[in-house]
């Protein structure tokens, strides 16, 4: 014992001028997170390999067990080849204990919603950065903690731009499959198509009669078909009327080295009222919080105490991406009503950025966020669970931005290639046919030929019995985004001509609403009125007609308001089609939340291929009077 | 020749197939129990008799078992010093992998004396242990199929003392049983592996003894050590292993191994002639 104490106080002497990898020399000692262990840190051997660097202090450890186990077995074998003396064996040990590594793990989340199958960068909007950039920061994302999940809170598909939704929006899951995310939490628009399509979406195989169905590149399919999500889809309060059985899994679990984290998936129970009949007939929607709480006591008998809830409903604040001021909307009611057991709320469909704190029924703050829309932002979330307990102990949450400029990740540029390649034809295919051109360009009431046609469009969607019984429809003049053109010769319209008007993808929304209602409605079009941000002229269907004195004051503006020449009597009810964004309160048409009796409608699309079809002769630009400015 | 590695590689094909199967829980209600102490003691003219001791803290969360202890002591009288360093480890971790529940059980001791007078004794006596109870749990198994439990590891140790008389003293063992049926590894130290195997069915519970005891000790005529010198003893050890679980391998298996095998083998005979 004495001489091996002499060899390693020679050894500690000669460190201190020696150069780097000399066996025995040292430059600091060996730490453990924080905790100094005392112990030198010693070059070991000729590969500079250290006392230190063999004990993995940096690895992620599921529980303090593990790590200790692995500093006994390490400092073992060091001592045994003279490495080490036994004192420092017992520090090591000690201080292996003293650092905490094990007591705690952060495992990272990546979080988005309501992508929409933004998958062609710019497509659609100047500021889409595209599943390209959006795959190069989840990379990022994930290389900073090898335990990781990328959680989706809904409509991660439906409402897609062409070069998606043309092929069913296989190719977003395809690009969500090559990302490698773990769970989706369904969002109203993946009903969109029904529950047999989704499900389709999960599982794989060719659409039964759409011939853009299967297209994709070798890799991405399955026995030649679409292979389906690598991912799982998650709702916990969609049920099948039939059988009450969910239609997906309520949750998801992810193990992180023995630490379980479940994650609960959901849609908003309000999904029938702005998804069309079809998308979900046989199906039941549950309200949020209640399903949440009553799943709490099946995870903790699997011994699962973290728990982060997916779900698309959502709400607004102000402040930025990270801000949280003045938080409204139904997430605020829903987190209000949570157990105390959520740990955090990864929320969506207002396609608002948020990062907030809502007080759950106990009355304790849990972060809430959203990362707004398309590809745009991303949520990086850190928890940190205790393996004692299990729990997450802390969450720290930021939105960041994708960014137009980012790189675009190689992994994915030939996918988006791929379906753009695929889409040239049929963004060409003929739909109809218009007379002339037809603009969106307002005239001095704030009306447009365009949203003339495009409102008849929708109420020639909605007026039937079945369909909802509309007499009016309101369209926001935002949601037209170009103007239609007219290819010559004989104003043949395309495909990707009315994606190109309407982008969205919002289905309509009928709803009964008061004359009284409809007036302020139309009240709140003018800036600094009952809310309004700005003056925003909705186009309104033939038949109806109003007239407004812009100098008047807010709720007296609106002089007339006729119906096929009758006057909209205030007291009565009116069935009333606008789109599903308007119908959410949307452009801050609060009114259009409180419409009764709702019913879900085509895609606006859709309903516009309908009425040029219905048009063969060719739809002439509207007329642009209905609308009637006082002077 | 084909027949022959085809025959080969099935057989090897059902041996490897056994890897993943089943996985470990610790029962509703279970009680883990972990416990350690040291208690030194060393007799000198100057000072008389010095002791010193301490307990094995439990560290432990739900799937995983953890006790650590610890003691860094020292008694001075002028130049004399005596100094005892003590560490204890057990642990048990069923959460970062439930089909392969990793084990160990281990520590390290040193006494010092520097400068001491007349020397008469000195003796540690120190145990940690650990016993627990795992259930069986089916990963696709029917509840009470035939499943075995192999408990495969280690148990070193390093002793070293500039006493004379003084002799190393450890014993390490393991009994794991289930159904009646029982396996043990008992060891000194001395560098060894062990690989048990105890048949159980799906469903059932193991239960798990480990422990490290430790007592050298000597007693003799006073001996002095010159100050600016250490004498005394050093003792680390470890058993680390895993319990996991596997198929019992069928009889046909086995056969069919051996038909390999032996197939391959006159294959090379004929092939040498």
């Amino acid at each position: 014992m004495r001489i091996k104490f002499l060899a390693l106080a020679i050894a500690g002497a000669l460190s201190q001028a020696a150069f780097a990898c000399v066996p025995g020399s040292y430059n600091g000692n060996v730490i453990f997170g924080s905790t100094d262990s005392g112990v030198p840190d010693r070059v070991l051997d000729a590969s500079c390999t250290t006392v230190d660097g063999q004990i993995r202090d940096e690895d992620p450890w599921g529980n303090q067990a593990a790590f200790i186990a692995h500093v006994s077995s390490v400092t073992l074998a060091q001592q045994k080849a003279g490495k080490i003396s036994a004192v420092e064996r017992a520090r090591l040990l000690i201080a292996a204990r003293n650092s905490q590594i094990g007591s705690t793990l952060k495992v990272k989340l990546i979080a988005f919603n309501d992508f929409h199958g933004y998958i062609k960068p710019f497509e659609g909007s100047g500021s889409n950065p595209g599943v390209t950039r959006f795959s190069t920061r989840i990379k990022e994302l994930k290389a900073q903690n090898p335990l990781h999940a990328v959680v989706s809170a809904g409509d991660m598909i439906g409402a897609s731009p062409l070069t998606s939704a043309l092929f069913k929006d296989e190719p977003t899951i395809e690009a969500m499959n090559r990302i490698g995310i773990d769970f989706n939490a369904v969002g109203n628009h993946e009903f969109d198509e029904g529950k047999d399509e989704l499900l389709r979406m999960q599982h794989g195989g060719n659409h039964p009669t759409d011939a853009y169905s299967g297209l994709g590149m070798n890799e991405d399919l399955k026995g030649g078909e679409f292979a389906g999500a690598k991912f799982r889809f998650l709702a916990a309060n969609v049920h099948d009327t039939a059988n009450g059985t969910t239609v997906f899994p309520s949750y998801g679990v992810k193990d992180f080295l023995g630490n379980k984290v479940a994650f609960i998936g959901m849609t908003l129970e309000g999904t029938p009222s702005i998804v069309s009949p079809a998308g979900v007939a046989g199906l039941q929607f549950a309200d949020e919080a209640d399903t949440v709480n009553a799943l709490i006591p099946k995870l903790k008998a699997q011994g699962i105490e973290s728990i982060v809830v997916l779900i698309h409903e959502g709400g607004f604040a102000s402040g930025g991406i990270n801000g949280c001021s003045g938080v409204s909307g139904p997430i605020v009611d829903i987190v209000n009503r949570l157990d105390p057991e959520v740990d955090l709320v990864v929320s969506g469909h207002t396609h608002a950025a948020y990062n907030c704190l809502i007080n759950n029924s106990a009355g304790q703050p849990v972060r809430v966020t959203s990362g707004g829309q398309y590809a745009r932002n991303l949520t990086d979330i850190d928890l940190t669970i205790d393996t004692r307990s299990r729990d997450v102990i802390a969450v720290a949450a930021n939105n960041l931005v994708t960014g137009t400029a980012t790189e675009e990740d190689a992994a994915l540029t030939d996918l988006v290639a791929h379906y753009d390649a695929l889409s040239v034809g049929p963004k060409s295919r003929v739909i109809g046919r218009i007379t002339a051109a037809i603009s969106r360009s307002q005239n001095a009431a704030g009306e447009s030929a365009l949203g003339d046609v495009i409102a008849d469009a929708q109420l020639d969607a909605t007026d039937d019995a079945g369909t909802g019984g509309a007499v009016v429809t309101f369209m926001n003049p935002g949601g037209i985004r170009a103007d239609l053109p007219f290819n010559a010769p004989n104003g043949d319209v395309t495909y990707g001509d009315a994606f190109t008007v309407q982008p969205f993808g919002n289905s309509l929304v009928t709803m009964t609403l008061s004359g009284a209602q409809i007036r302020t409605l139309l009240e709140t079009q003018f800036n600094g009125c009952n809310g309004q941000t700005a003056t925003r002229i909705l186009q309104v269907s033939q038949g109806f007609s109003y007239a407004y004195t812009a100098g008047n004051a807010c709720n007296a503006r609106v002089t007339s308001m006729t119906l096929d020449g009758v006057a909209v009597d205030p007291s009565a009810s009116y069935r009333v089609t606008v789109n599903s964004f308007l119908a959410d309160g949307g452009d801050g048409f609060a009114v259009l939340k409180d419409g009764t009796q709702r019913l879900g409608g085509a895609v606006d699309t859709d309903a516009f291929e309908a009425y040029l079809q219905a048009n063969p002769t060719g739809v002439a630009p509207g007329p642009q009077n209905r609308i009637i400015k006082n002077d | 020749m084909n027949l022959i590695k085809t025959t080969l590689a099935v057989a090897l094909a059902s041996v490897c197939a056994s890897t993943q199967a089943a996985h470990f829980i610790f029962p509703t209600g279970n009680l883990s129990l972990i416990g350690g102490y040291t208690y030194a003691e060393a007799t000198t003219e100057a000072f008389g008799t010095v002791s010193a001791d301490g307990l094995v803290d439990i560290l432990s969360g739900a799937p995983t078992l953890l006790g650590f202890g610890a003691l860094s002591e020292q008694a001075t009288d002028g130049s004399a010093l005596i100094t005892y360093d003590w560490v204890r480890e057990v642990t048990l971790d069923a959460q970062t992998d439930p089909s392969s529940v990793g084990f160990s059980i281990g520590g390290t001791s040193v006494i010092g004396f520097d400068g001491i007078a007349g020397l008469q004794g000195v003796v540690e006596t120190s145990k940690v242990e650990l016993q627990t109870t795992l259930m069986i749990m089916p990963d696709g198994e029917t509840l009470g199929s035939a499943i075995r439990a192999r408990l495969s590891g280690s148990a070193d140790s390093i002793f070293s003392t500039s006493l004379p008389g003084l002799e190393q003293s450890t014993t390490f063992n393991l009994i794991a049983s289930s159904g009646g049926k029982s396996v043990n590894y008992t060891g000194n130290g001395a560098a060894e592996a062990f690989d048990l195997s105890l048949d159980t069915v799906v469903g059932a519970e193991v239960t798990l003894s480990l422990s490290y005891i430790t007592r050298p000790g000597w007693v003799g005529a006073a001996i002095d050590i010159p100050a600016g010198t250490v004498q005394g003893f050093e003792e680390s050890g470890l058993m680390a292993g895993t319990l996991m679980l596997a198929p019992v391998p069928e009889p046909e298996t086995y056969a069919l191994l051996l038909a390999g095998l032996g197939l391959i083998g006159a294959a090379a005979r004929r092939r040498r002639g």
